[in-house]
């Protein structure tokens, strides 16, 4: 972030303590912001591919990075750098662009080989709107597209910052985040006057993942004639707090980064990126709501409950008086990671006194992946991973190691780097050239660990360099599927097709390729998917005769 | 026209099945529920019945040694009065722990095992959990399982609060004003005023629970055959919608009713004209079902059990009328509701000009007449609440077969969730969040609050 203040600020990650300083006469900030692909790991395993936001060279973050506006700053600049094969956009619901800022992306849909911008096109009665603003292009190879946003109306309040480009599948994915201006940075601070006065603040961002979305979405198989036409059928599985899922440990103690004393007063700023109302409630004192979608109230609603409707924000004040733990959980009964039945979802612990003491937990690494994966052959690739201590002590990330294969020991792998050049906050992106020069692709596993400040290395956490799988042809006929597929790796590799469990493939060497025959199928499927063992895999429309 | 005053009690007997039953008086209005400070809630597994004669396997609270009930015991409370709530597991051991959570009520918990959100009975423990708090605030309230929420919560485990204030009630009749024929103030029928919340505004003669929940058939049925790892709450689908525990016409039928051992409690409004009712209520599922008062408005003056009040001493300023009020899950909301005939433009009671005024009549409209010529009664078809005449109070003659549930001559309003597909049981319409408010005259005879 670049201020024209030209003062000390705080770019805050997720649900950190803020204490901004103002200054007279500050006029307006600028924010870099990195769009890019990411996965969330769910409490029960799953691995959920998601775009997300990220600070300039920082890692990619579902929900964004927390974005501060100081307080007396009318001017919000943002620009975009899209790395994704999309087009994507930026509208914050509640501060609208100047015209110059504005949309919208208009497109010859569903082929989408044809753009306008502004008006609908001159007697073109069949385009739709693609965005409802500018857009930062799809990448290029691997230039990113870029666009920049200028608000020149910032006001005190708790907005959500969101992609405005076919929101009906790309918000699902992970593009939103917190964007908080305060009235005055105090002390004592004030949200949007004297009677928003407070000490600690916590932003709580509710979402929820519908998993086949968006594998759908991510895979290029979402859209009119292909596997997931539409979020006709949107069924949420996972809901999440801040990014995250009960019981992960970021929402055992979700201020494990604001820590809180009894008798301070604190706001907790809710937000619903989702597409389904969410009712939080409080268990603990009445919560004061003061403020919904950036506007302050009149008069002050005291309730245990909120109707947090998608989209919109609310600015909740309360002074627990004692020592403990407050609960806060979505009386839609969102409480389930896929129907488990351990608690889940959307269930926080906020966490008032008992200090949490020295940081003695290693940070978690999440996201840990390769650029390119699935990959070809014998190469170098990128190490991509992000170092999070928020949940395990709040500490800075000091460092972290990778190494292929056994465990070298701690400290004893090759280092990597911060991926913003400076290990400098609990949150960071890490990065590493690694040369996979004589490994097999599909077997190799990679492992990451990250190491705090105070010197706690943390788990490891691993993945596969993936081969890449391609089915090269598929017939139906007489009640038989015939499916033909390759793997970039060698022929060691076991194939199967999901759908059809007990169907074997077989390598061919002459072709290099795998078969199956799979008889006694009455019904044309639709799809066929093949997996392999080295993890890749591929799906294709099964054709009629 | 006949007029002639009537016995209310004999009516709602006859609503279920057409069977004739012994009525205990008082028993079908007023709030129903256990008072004290002290409760014993056991969780048990029993079953109900659905307006469309289904058998439901459910979890619910039990009153001590009694059987489960949907929804649990309404706990009546006294403000600034702590009380214990001690809670046991006798549910299957398939179950797993339960617990009760107090939204709004700051709550220590002994006992038991810690879970997420509050500490948790174990299956057969005989010590269980005992729960403690003041509830320092007048007003409705829920309390509900703690425990995987998204199934137990679905299940039955449910429950309302009722904190009364510690204002006293005062005596005396309502003046509305001189466009009615107000009662002079020391007339015995009139009821004494109770206030919901700690201020004049809050006033009203009699209350009514409306505790709004639904069910899915499917999960019951999965967890009744023990095919728990099928369950996915995510994918839950309601297709039965319950007032009080009881799908309509249930609703309607006594509290207490034998048939309906594990659905004690009815949902059965009845006021006099000018009388102001409390409506409270509470929803207890996942989604918010709202409550149409169908030609009605209702003034909203608390949510979640807090007056709506611009600050102390205000009041309920910031109430307002609404004529379908939304619940979130979760939420409670209370409302007041009077009714007088007012704005109908014809005299409701069917008077001659010189004919003597009706408690709170709209003077204005006294003798005006009937403003259409209603045709013979056999080109009519019927409805089973029709008296007979049009007019509050009388009785007309009624065709063969007709089971005239209309003894009091009094009006009847269809209150009901405004997602209309809720009206059903099981796709069978009507059914589901549905009641009937009856407004009598002041001739019929009520049970005292």
């Amino acid at each position: 972030m670049r201020s024209k203040c030209l003062i000390g600020l705080q770019i805050l990650l997720l649900a950190l303590a803020v204490s901004a300083t103002t200054a007279d006469r500050c006029h307006g900030v600028t924010f870099d912001l990195r769009v890019g692909q990411s996965t969330l790991t769910m409490p029960d395993g799953i691995v959920v591919t998601v775009w997300g936001f990220g600070l300039a060279n920082g890692p990619i973050t579902v929900p964004g990075p927390v974005l501060e506006v100081p307080p007396g700053d009318s001017e919000l600049i943002v620009n975009l750098s899209n790395e994704l094969p999309v087009p994507v956009s930026l509208v914050i619901p509640g501060l609208s662009l100047p015209s110059n800022n504005a949309g919208p992306v208009w497109t010859d849909w569903p082929q989408e080989t044809q753009v306008w911008t502004g008006s609908r096109p001159a007697g073109n009665y069949t385009a739709r709107v693609r965005s409802f603003v500018h857009e930062a292009p799809a990448r290029v190879g691997s230039t990113p597209g870029t666009a920049t946003y200028v608000w020149n109306n910032m006001k005190p309040g708790t907005y959500l910052y969101q992609t405005g480009t076919t929101p009906s599948s790309q918000l699902q994915m992970g593009l939103y985040g917190a964007l908080k201006q305060d009235a005055t940075a105090g002390p004592p601070r004030q949200a949007y006057g004297a009677t928003t006065v407070f000490d600690r603040e916590q932003i709580l961002v509710f979402s929820a993942i519908d998993p086949v979305m968006n594998e759908a979405i991510s895979g290029g198989n979402f859209g009119p004639g292909k596997l997931v036409t539409s979020t006709k059928n949107y069924l949420p599985k996972y809901f999440l707090i801040n990014g995250k899922a009960w019981p992960d440990k970021a929402l055992a103690r979700v201020n494990a980064c604001t820590p809180l004393l009894a008798n301070e007063r604190v706001l907790l700023r809710f937000l619903n990126a989702g597409y389904d109302t969410f009712v939080p409630v409080f268990q603990g004192p009445y919560l004061s709501i003061r403020a919904e979608d950036g506007h302050l109230y009149p008069y002050f609603r005291e309730q245990y409950s909120i109707e947090l409707a998608a989209g919109k924000t609310f600015d909740a004040w309360v002074q627990p008086m004692a020592d403990g733990v407050y609960p806060i959980f979505d009386r839609r009964l969102h409480v389930t990671n896929a129907g488990s039945s351990s608690p889940g979802g959307m269930i926080a612990h906020l966490v008032v006194g008992s200090p949490a003491g020295t940081d003695t937990e290693g940070p978690l690494v999440t996201a840990a992946d390769a650029a390119p994966n699935p990959i070809a052959g014998p190469t170098s690739v990128t190490l991509v991973a992000t170092a999070d201590d928020v949940s395990t002590g709040c500490s800075n990330i000091a460092g972290g190691e990778w190494w292929i294969g056994a465990d070298p020991g701690v400290g004893s792998g090759t280092p990597v780097s911060a991926l913003d050049g400076a290990f400098d906050s609990s949150v960071e992106g890490l990065t590493a050239t690694i040369d996979i020069g004589g490994l097999r692709i599909g077997t190799a596993t990679m492992s990451v660990r990250a190491r705090d400040a105070q010197g706690n290395w943390g788990p490891v956490t691993t993945f596969l360099l993936k081969d890449i799988v391609s089915i090269t042809s598929v017939t139906y006929a007489r009640a038989t599927i015939q499916v033909v597929a390759t793997t970039s790796s060698s022929s060691r590799m076991v194939l199967r097709s999901p759908e059809y469990p007990r169907a074997r493939f077989t390598f061919r060497r002459r072709t290099n390729d795998y078969r199956a025959i799979i008889r006694r199928v009455p019904v044309n499927p639709g799809v066929i998917s093949v997996t392999s063992s080295g993890g890749g895999s591929d799906t294709k429309p099964v054709p009629f005769p | 026209m006949i007029s002639s005053p009537t016995r209310y009690r004999s009516i709602l007997a006859l609503v279920a099945a057409g069977l004739i039953l012994v009525v205990a008086p008082g028993a079908f209005a007023a709030i129903q529920g256990v008072t004290g400070t002290s409760f014993n809630l056991v969780a048990r597994q029993d079953r109900i019945t659905l307006g469309d004669g289904d058998s439901m396997l459910m979890w619910g609270y039990a009153n001590g040694a009694g059987r489960m009930q949907y929804p649990g015991p309404t706990l009546i409370l006294q403000q600034g009065v702590p009380v214990t709530v001690k809670l046991t597991n006798q549910l299957p051991a398939a179950a797993g722990n339960v617990s009760i959570v107090f939204p709004g009520h700051q709550v220590t918990a002994v006992g038991g095992v810690s879970g997420v959100l509050t500490r948790e009975a174990v299956v057969g423990d005989p010590e269980g959990v005992t729960y403690a708090f003041t509830p320092t605030e007048p007003g409705t309230y829920i309390y509900h399982s703690g425990t995987r929420m998204d199934l137990q919560v679905e299940m039955g485990l449910v429950g309302a609060i009722i904190v009364r204030s510690t204002t006293a009630s005062t005596s005396g009749c309502p003046n509305l004003g001189a466009a009615f024929n107000n009662l002079a103030g020391g007339d015995p029928r009139c009821l004494e005023t109770k206030y919901a919340y700690n201020h004049a505004g809050t006033g009203y003669h009699r209350e009514f629970l409306f505790f709004q929940t639904d069910l899915d058939p499917k999960l019951h049925r999965l967890v009744e055959f023990g095919r728990f790892n099928r369950i996915d709450t995510t994918e839950g689908f309601a297709t039965c919608w319950f007032l009080n525990g009881r799908n309509f016409p249930d609703t309607l039928a006594e509290a207490g009713v034998p048939w309906l051992p594990t659905q004690p409690y009815n949902c059965s409004p009845i006021m006099r004209p000018g009388e102001t009712i409390l409506v409270r209520m509470v929803t207890a599922t996942r989604d918010p079902h709202p409550l149409h008062f169908h030609g009605n408005h209702v003034r909203v003056i608390a949510r979640d059990g807090r007056m709506l009040s611009s600050g102390p001493g205000n009041g309920p300023d910031l109430s307002f009328e609404n004529y379908t009020v939304i619940g979130n899950p979760g939420q409670t909301v209370d409302a007041l509701f009077t009714w007088t005939g007012e704005g109908m433009g014809w005299d409701i009671y069917g008077h001659a000009p010189g004919d003597p005024e009706q408690p709170y009549e709209v003077l204005a409209d006294h003798g005006t007449p009937f403003p259409v010529v209603l045709p013979a009664r056999d080109d009519l078809v019927l409805g089973q609440f029709y008296s007979g005449s049009p007019f509050m109070g009388s009785q007309g003659s009624l065709p063969p077969g007709h089971p005239g549930l209309n003894a009091a001559g009094g009006f009847f309003f269809m209150w009901h969730s405004h997602t209309e597909k809720e009206l059903s049981n099981n796709n069978i319409f009507p059914g589901g969040l549905i009641t009937l408010l009856n407004v009598v005259p002041w001739t019929a005879e009520l049970p005292v609050e």
